[in-house]
């Protein structure tokens, strides 16, 4: 008896079925271009709201001793680093709402362009 | 004797969590004092009793460490300072090249991982890989201890619970007690490039040129972390005219177990796997597979389901078409997968488990 590979593969000689060329290649689709299109200020938003919340930890116990020594630089740096991503947070959220404004003004842009006659009269 | 499992991320539902609690209540039954230390918890998984790594207990010489490997992390470095008998259960790390034009953390994350993974060549007495194809990948880092290959441990009893009554009725209902009129191909996995979601887009487009009965596409997966990923896709799509595919984001695992209930075919285009989990789970709701044969993929099919060596959209389409279409064809697949299925029964793989952990231990 034959095995099911065996078998669709005999099935395969004989299928009429034309090959299809797919007219379009994932590698040609811009990452930028798609990320715009699809939620990417969202999601970089999401990056660095945790980033911004990173919590100092010592680790073990040569961490701890160094911690107690000079634990001060070690959280320093962290919390630092936690500002900077906090910042860089408001800026995102800033151009994100700017953006949503911009979208929102071309389309109305479109739209009143569409409504124009020829001689720049609204119709 | 004590056994600690070590990783990094304990989340229930992934298969790398699945397999290491799968393991914990294995280790708890065979009789020994037992734990899971992890730097990452899910809450269900606390509640099974994972602990945080910051508080891992004083370990002796005679203790037994179980590590997980799977990606980049700092344990991979402070897992070599720890007293005790180190074993490695190596899931596999994805390469990171695939990640560079979507996610820079992640390509990080696994190019570390890589690295990580050879540094610690010399720090187990053994180990335990998912498959043959991580056992030799280990092999080529320069390990030189003992290697022996042990499937992943799944508890099918969980997947005999309810499926999401909702998302069943919208994909037709229960294959084996519905004829659907929309064929629905499935495939489970996290959306990631490794993983080419866009090649099924690619076999979704050739088939319906090719053929007029009507299949749905599922693509069952978190894109989390890989949203440039997913946004590409879905442009894809729409460039092909395929809107009506179905991205289902993270889902409970009623739903997945709904989808699995509900599927016709089970495609895989992926390009890298450690092992796949979704193969088993596919045979386990006999659902006929068809996959791209790649790193671990032909060994856990074990010469079930039907596997195809070129990514051409039209071969596939053609042996889908057979597949969703040949009463046949289809039974016989279905029933060389059930055979299959037995070698990856909880009872099968936890006596193969425990035979290697006391080759291993001598206790």
């Amino acid at each position: 008896m034959s095995t099911a590979r065996e078998m669709l593969s005999d099935i395969l000689l004989s299928s009429g079925a034309a090959n299809v060329d797919v007219p379009v290649s994932f590698d040609d689709i811009s990452v930028c271009g798609a990320s715009s299109a699809d939620g990417y200020l969202e999601s970089l938003e999401r990056e660095f709201s945790d980033r911004a919340k990173v919590i100092p930890q010592y680790r073990d116990l040569k961490e701890k001793l160094g911690g107690a020594l000079f634990g001060f630089y070690i959280n320093h740096s962290v919390e630092q680093q936690n500002e900077i991503n906090a910042r860089f947070l408001d800026v995102l959220r800033e151009f994100k709402a700017n953006n949503d404004e911009i979208v929102r003004l071309s389309n109305r842009l479109k739209e009143l362009e569409s409504r124009m006659d020829d001689n720049g009269g609204i119709r | 004797m004590r056994v600690f499992q070590i990783l990094t991320t304990v989340s229930y539902g992934d298969a790398v969590s699945n397999d290491c609690l799968a393991l914990f209540e294995l280790l708890k039954t065979s009789g020994y004092e037992t734990y899971v230390y992890a730097e990452n918890i899910g809450k269900q998984a606390e509640r099974m009793g994972v602990k945080p790594y910051a508080r891992l207990q004083k370990l002796r010489d005679d203790d037994i460490i179980l590590y997980h490997l799977s990606t980049g992390t700092e344990l991979n470095e402070r897992i070599k300072a720890l007293n005790g008998r180190k074993f490695i259960i190596y899931h596999n790390t994805t390469p990171p090249d695939v990640f560079v034009p979507y996610s820079g953390k992640l390509a990080r994350l696994c190019s570390c991982g890589l690295d990580e993974t050879r540094s610690l060549k010399g720090t187990f007495e053994g180990g335990f890989c998912d498959s043959d194809f991580n056992r030799q990948q280990l092999i080529s880092y320069g390990y030189e201890c003992p290697l022996k290959v042990r499937p992943i441990l799944i508890p099918f009893e969980d997947y005999k619970k309810d499926p999401d009554a909702e998302t069943l009725e919208q994909m037709g209902g229960d294959t084996k007690e519905n004829d659907h009129k929309i064929k629905n191909v499935l495939f489970v996995g996290r959306i990631a490039p490794n993983k080419c979601q866009e090649d099924l887009i690619s076999l979704l487009y050739a088939y319906r040129k090719m053929y007029s009965d009507p299949i749905r596409l599922i693509l069952a997966g978190n894109p989390s972390g890989l949203e440039k990923y997913m946004a590409k896709l879905k442009v894809f799509a729409g460039e092909l005219g395929l809107e009506d595919i179905v991205f289902t984001g993270q889902i409970s695992f009623a739903k997945i177990l709904a989808y699995y209930r509900s599927a016709d075919a089970f495609v895989s285009m992926s390009e890298h796997e450690g092992f796949c989990v979704p193969l088993v789970e596919a045979m386990f709701f006999d659902v006929p597979i068809l996959a791209y044969s790649s790193t671990a993929v032909p060994e856990t099919l074990g010469g079930s389901g039907i596997i195809f060596d070129s990514k051409d959209p039209s071969h596939a389409a053609r042996c889908l078409h057979e597949i969703l279409n040949n009463k046949e064809l289809r039974d016989l697949i279905i029933s060389e997968q059930k055979e299959r299925l037995k070698f990856f029964g909880y009872g099968n793989v936890s006596e193969i488990f425990m035979k290697q952990f006391k080759e291993f231990t001598g206790q």
